[in-house]
């Protein structure tokens, strides 16, 4: 229990400080391709165990929103779009359930459901969550194909980085 | 009380989703410069729309005092309508040209509107077809021309003034003869574009542009302005010209339009020619 509790909590610290280190670095790199985004710490939210309650969940995707933000110097958004990617997760677990239900002492990771599960699952929520987050950073639907531009170019590249992560940190 | 309670476990996360979703918006139109605004900007037009849904609903309210001030003023205006009456004569000058026939006789009309700063300025004066006057006469007054007559109407007509990208006004140089076509680029209300000088001519800045007389509408030798600068675009055959108005269009008063008498017989024949 003290154990995945942990594990979540260091994946947190990790999770920020890459994004803010090394991804944020990246993104800002290549100033001159202005569609180009790397996200990779909603993967925190992907990852919490299903035994976490929804509110538990919700509260910490906040949070982690929230501390992404203050280094993005755009508060707010990020924590936008992370509670509503928290708030979609049970719906989209629920969606995409294998045929033998969730174990409620794992983790939705590649490990245990396979790849092509993974996959699916970590596709919706990073494009639902990109989708939700580059719409409320326009703030109104006047850009809204620079909107959808913005997410395809970004969910690409993220989705990457985000099944390296899983490779590299989760291996079986 | 316990129902409350179980219905906020149930649905808790709803709630607090709802509720954290407000707290970022609160956040980001607080923080985040660009987004504030358009916050700002959208909220005024709802509250802008609320408004005047508001005010339609108030005005109905105060159509009584609406009324009543209206009656006031109408009893004002029929006061002063005593010395506000149409000028319904005419004044009809004519001249006579060199073979002693009428060519042209002039209306005298008030220039009662005009535009100089759109892209298509037009005026309007207080006579009409009772007046004699017909679509596509020109208009001039003492210090130039002015423009063309477009729309009648019995006691007014609206007329396209020069500073009107649909006009098209034949002119020419009166050192020279040489002729090209009049236009106005949409900017300054005082300059105007002359085209088609070919540019063999030998033309110098303040030679005097005047109306060549080639179209039926204006009749020869009545002065447009005077060049101000020209140059050769590369790979043109001729002068771009820009032509000082000595006319100021923005104070058109009294205004002349040119009746020419003879325009039906001039249109008969050129069409003939065809």
């Amino acid at each position: 229990m003290n154990n995945v509790n942990l594990k979540n909590g260091l994946r947190f610290v990790l999770l920020v400080l890459l994004q803010i280190g090394v991804f944020k670095q990246i993104s800002m790199q290549m100033e001159y391709a202005t569609y180009f985004h790397l996200f990779i710490y909603p993967i925190f939210i992907f990852l919490l165990p299903f035994r976490y309650s929804k509110v538990l969940i919700i509260f910490l995707s906040f949070f982690l929103g929230l501390s992404v933000d203050v280094f993005y110097d755009s508060i707010g958004i990020h924590a936008a779009a992370c509670v509503f990617t928290a708030f979609i997760r049970p719906t989209v677990l629920e969606i995409i359930k294998p045929q033998s239900d969730y174990d409620v002492l794992l983790s939705p990771t590649i490990s245990n459901f396979g790849f092509l599960w993974f996959l699916t699952y970590a596709s919706i929520m990073l494009f639902a969550h990109l989708l939700f987050y580059f719409s409320v950073e326009a703030f109104t639907f006047v850009y809204i194909g620079q909107v959808l531009l913005k997410t395809i170019v970004s969910f690409i590249a993220s989705m990457l980085f985000i099944i390296m992560y899983q490779f590299i940190l989760n291996p079986k | 009380m316990r129902n409350l309670f179980l219905l906020f476990l149930k649905y808790g996360h709803i709630f607090l989703f709802l509720f954290l979703e407000f707290v970022c918006f609160i956040l980001i139109v607080r923080y985040n410069r660009a987004q504030n605004e358009i916050y700002l900007n959208s909220a005024n037009i709802v509250s802008g729309a609320i408004y005047s849904r508001v005010n339609n609903v108030t005005e109905y309210f105060k159509l009584d005092e609406v009324a009543d001030s209206l009656a006031n003023e109408n009893a004002r205006l029929r006061k002063l309508l005593y010395n506000s009456t149409y000028q319904s004569v005419t004044n009809i000058d004519s001249i006579f040209n060199q073979d002693e026939v009428f060519q042209y006789s002039y209306i005298v009309g008030k220039v009662v509107n005009n535009s100089i700063n759109l892209n298509n300025n037009k005026f309007t004066i207080n006579k009409g077809s009772k007046d004699g006057i017909k679509a596509r006469m020109g208009v001039i007054n003492s210090n130039g021309i002015a423009g063309i007559i477009k729309d009648v109407k019995k006691n007014y007509s609206v007329g396209i003034s020069l500073l009107n990208r649909q006009v098209k006004i034949s002119a020419s140089l009166k050192q020279n003869g040489s002729f090209g076509s009049l236009a106005w680029r949409g900017s300054d209300p005082k300059i105007l574009n002359l085209e088609d000088i070919p540019k063999h001519a030998a033309i110098s800045v303040g030679d005097t542009v005047v109306t060549s007389g080639y179209s039926s509408k204006f009749p020869s030798d009545l002065i447009i302005g005077v060049i101000d600068t020209f140059w050769i675009e590369p790979g043109f055959n001729s002068y771009t010209i820009e032509v000082k108005l000595n006319n100021d269009l923005s104070r058109l008063n009294y205004v002349y339009v040119i009746d020419n008498i003879l325009i039906e017989e001039q249109q008969e024949i050129e069409e003939k020619s065809q």
